[in-house]
C-alpha cells in the first residue's frame, strides 16, 4: 500500500516536470512580502505602474456608464453647464449685479462654473469611491489608490466638452481667446491635482465613518460661493480677499479665467499658495491613504 | 523545488463589535435607555488566524479544509493581499489570481464582453494577454449569444460562468480557488473540475477550499487542516487527512448535541 502511494506520488511527480515545460513561470522573481506594515512610496508607485491596465479599463467604464439609459445621452454633459450658467446669469445679471469687467457677465460665469462642476462632481464621487467599491475592494486584491483615481479622471472629458461649450459662446459673444490659452491645461491639473489630494484624504475616512460625503455635500455648496465663481474677486474687501486666497480653488479658477478671457492680468501670488497648498494636501492624502489603506479593507 | 509560499507566525486578530467602536450620538442616547448593549461596549477581540507556520513548493495542490470560521477565508485574504496579518509574515514568489469570488468588479450596465475585459484587468492581467484569450475565456463560458447584452441580463448562473471562465485563464502563479467549483450546473462543474485540474498539471501552485471532499480528493496532493485558527494537520496523505478533518468534524457534533 505504501509503496503502491510513493510510486503513484513520483509518478505525477515525473508528469508534472514534464509537463511544466510549456508553463513557464514569469514571475515567480517577484518577491513579495505581505506583513502589517504598509506599503512604502516605491512599492506603491510600483504597484500603481503595474495598475494602469485597470486604471485605464475604470475610467473607461465610468465613461462609458454614466449616461447609460438617459434619453439625452452625452448631450447631458453639455446640458448641464448651460444650465446652471443660465441660472446664475439671469440671477445675478438682472437682481445683483456685478461688475465683471469688460467681459459679458455669462461668459465671466461660465470660466469659473465649468471647472467648479468638475471639481464638485470628481471631490463628491471621489469621496465615495473606496466605499462604493467595497465589494470588490475585499474580494481581490489591486493597488486601492487607482479608485479614487480613475473616478476624478473620468470627469476631464466632461470638463474638456465643457471647454470647447464656452470657447463656442465666446465665438458668439465675438471675443477672440488670447495666447495664453495654451496655458489652460496646467491650471486644469493643477485643479485635478488637488482635488486628488483631498478625495486620497478622504475617501479612506468615508470608508471608515460615512459622514464624510454628508458633510461634503453641504460643504461643496458653501465652497462654491468662497471661490470667485459668480463675483470677481476685487470687489471684496482686501481683507476677505487674503482670506479667499487661502482656498486653491480661488488661484486655480482665476488662472482659467486668465487663460480663457484674459482680461485681467494673472494674479501670481493666489497662484503660488494654490500650488503649494496642492502640494501640500497631495502629501497628507497620500501619505493618509496608505495608512488607512490596511484599516479599511477590513472596517468598510 | 523552490517555495513559492512561506507563512511564517502568521496571524490575524480582529475586532468582533467594530461597529459599536465608532459610536454615533444616536447609539449613545439608545444607551441610556438600555442596559443590555451596555456590554457590547468593549469591543472583543478574536484572533481569526493564531501562529499559522507552513512552507508551499511550486506545483503543490493544497486542499485547505476547516469548518466554517475556523480561518481558511482569512488565511486565503491574507495569502491574496486582501488584507494585512496582525503579526508574522507571508513571502510569495509570482502573481496570486485569486477566485475568492467569481465576477467581481462586473458592473451591470456594462456588456458582457466589456466586463469580460474589466474583470481580467482588476485581476491583474495585461491587455496582451486579456486579447489573446478572450476567444478561449468565451467559448468556455459559454455564453457567447449574449455577450453584447448588458450583464443585467444575464442570468445568475451565466453571470458565474463568465466570471469564472475570465479568473480561470488567468495565469498567476499561484491560483486560490474559494468554494466555487460549486457554481453552475452539473455539466458545468464537471468543466471547472477539469479546468482546474489542467492548471495543475501546468505546473502551478493551487490553494483550494471546498467543503465537498470529493474534488479535494481528486485534485488535491497535500492537505492542510485549519481550526479555531490554528494548523492542526498539514500532510501530504490527502486521504488521511481527509478522514482525520471529519473525524474531527463530527466528534465536534457529537459533543455539542449531547
Amino acid at each position: 500500500m505504501v509503496l503502491l502511494l510513493v510510486s503513484s506520488s513520483s509518478i505525477r511527480a515525473i508528469t508534472r516536470r514534464q509537463i511544466s515545460h510549456r508553463y513557464s513561470p514569469r514571475n515567480t522573481n517577484r518577491k513579495t512580502v505581505i506583513d502589517q506594515k504598509p506599503l512604502g512610496l516605491k512599492e506603491t508607485i510600483g504597484d500603481l505602474w503595474r495598475a494602469r491596465e485597470i486604471l485605464s479599463k475604470l475610467v473607461k467604464k465610468d465613461i462609458r456608464v454614466q449616461y447609460k439609459q438617459t434619453a439625452l445621452g452625452f448631450l447631458w454633459v453639455l446640458f448641464r453647464p448651460m444650465m446652471t450658467v443660465l441660472v446664475f446669469a439671469t440671477i445675478f445679471r438682472y437682481i445683483v449685479r456685478f461688475p465683471a469687467g469688460e467681459t459679458p457677465y455669462a461668459i465671466f460665469v461660465m470660466c469659473g462654473i465649468v471647472p467648479w462642476l468638475y471639481f464638485a462632481e470628481a471631490l463628491r464621487k471621489g469621496v465615495t469611491s473606496i466605499y462604493d467599491n467595497s465589494h470588490i475592494i475585499t474580494c481581490i486584491y489591486f493597488p486601492r489608490i487607482v479608485l479614487p483615481i480613475g473616478v476624478i479622471t473620468a470627469p476631464l472629458l466632461d470638463l474638456m466638452i465643457g471647454v470647447c461649450a464656452l470657447l463656442i459662446m465666446m465665438s458668439i459673444y465675438s471675443i477672440e481667446p488670447k495666447a495664453q490659452l495654451l496655458s489652460l491645461p496646467l491650471f486644469i491639473s493643477l485643479m485635478y491635482l488637488f482635488t486628488l489630494g483631498v478625495v486620497l484624504c478622504f475617501a479612506p475616512l468615508q470608508a471608515l465613518y460615512r459622514d464624510i460625503n454628508i458633510i461634503f455635500t453641504f460643504l461643496l455648496t458653501i465652497w462654491m460661493y468662497l471661490t470667485p465663481i459668480i463675483y470677481p474677486l476685487d470687489i471684496l474687501p482686501q481683507k476677505l480677499q487674503t482670506l479667499l486666497a487661502i482656498n486653491p480653488m480661488t488661484g486655480i479658477v482665476q488662472g482659467i479665467r486668465w487663460s480663457v478671457v484674459g482680461d485681467n492680468p494673472l494674479d501670481w501670488k493666489n497662484l503660488i499658495v494654490a500650488t503649494a497648498i496642492t502640494i501640500i494636501t497631495l502629501i497628507i492624502g497620500l501619505y493618509a491613504f496608505r495608512r488607512l489603506e490596511t484599516k479599511f479593507v477590513d472596517q468598510v | 523545488m523552490q517555495p513559492i509560499i512561506i507563512a511564517e507566525g502568521v496571524s490575524k486578530k480582529y475586532t468582533v463589535n467594530d461597529e459599536n467602536s465608532f459610536r454615533t450620538l444616536r447609539d449613545s442616547i439608545a444607551d441610556i435607555f438600555s442596559a443590555k448593549s451596555k456590554r457590547s461596549r468593549l469591543p472583543k477581540t478574536f484572533w481569526a488566524l493564531d501562529d499559522i507556520s507552513f512552507t508551499i513548493n511550486a506545483g503543490e495542490s493544497i486542499g485547505i479544509l476547516g469548518r466554517n470560521g475556523a480561518g481558511k477565508s482569512t488565511l486565503l485574504k491574507i495569502i491574496s493581499r486582501i488584507t494585512k496579518p496582525t503579526k508574522g509574515r507571508l513571502t510569495l514568489r509570482g502573481r496570486v489570481a485569486s477566485l475568492l469570488e467569481v465576477g467581481v468588479g462586473f458592473h451591470p450596465e456594462l456588456t458582457g464582453r466589456e466586463n469580460l475585459f474589466l474583470n481580467a484587468a482588476i485581476l491583474g492581467e495585461s491587455r496582451k494577454n486579456i486579447q489573446r484569450k478572450a476567444d478561449e475565456i468565451i467559448h468556455f463560458s459559454g455564453v457567447e449569444r449574449f455577450l453584447d447584452t448588458p450583464i443585467k441580463r444575464f442570468s445568475s448562473g451565466m453571470r458565474t460562468r463568465l466570471g469564472f471562465a475570465i479568473a480561470s485563464h488567468s495565469d498567476g502563479e499561484i491560483l486560490i480557488v474559494d468554494e466555487i467549483i460549486a457554481v453552475g450546473d452539473f455539466e458545468f462543474q464537471k468543466k471547472c473540475t477539469h479546468k482546474i485540474n489542467e492548471v495543475i498539471k501546468s505546473g502551478r501552485t493551487i490553494l483550494l477550499v471546498n467543503h465537498d471532499m470529493n474534488p479535494v480528493k481528486k485534485l488535491c496532493s497535500r492537505i492542510i487542516h485549519i481550526a479555531h485558527g490554528q494548523l492542526v494537520n498539514d500532510t501530504t496523505d490527502v486521504n488521511k487527512g481527509i478522514k482525520k478533518y471529519l473525524q474531527t468534524t463530527i466528534s465536534n457534533d457529537e459533543g455539542k448535541n449531547t
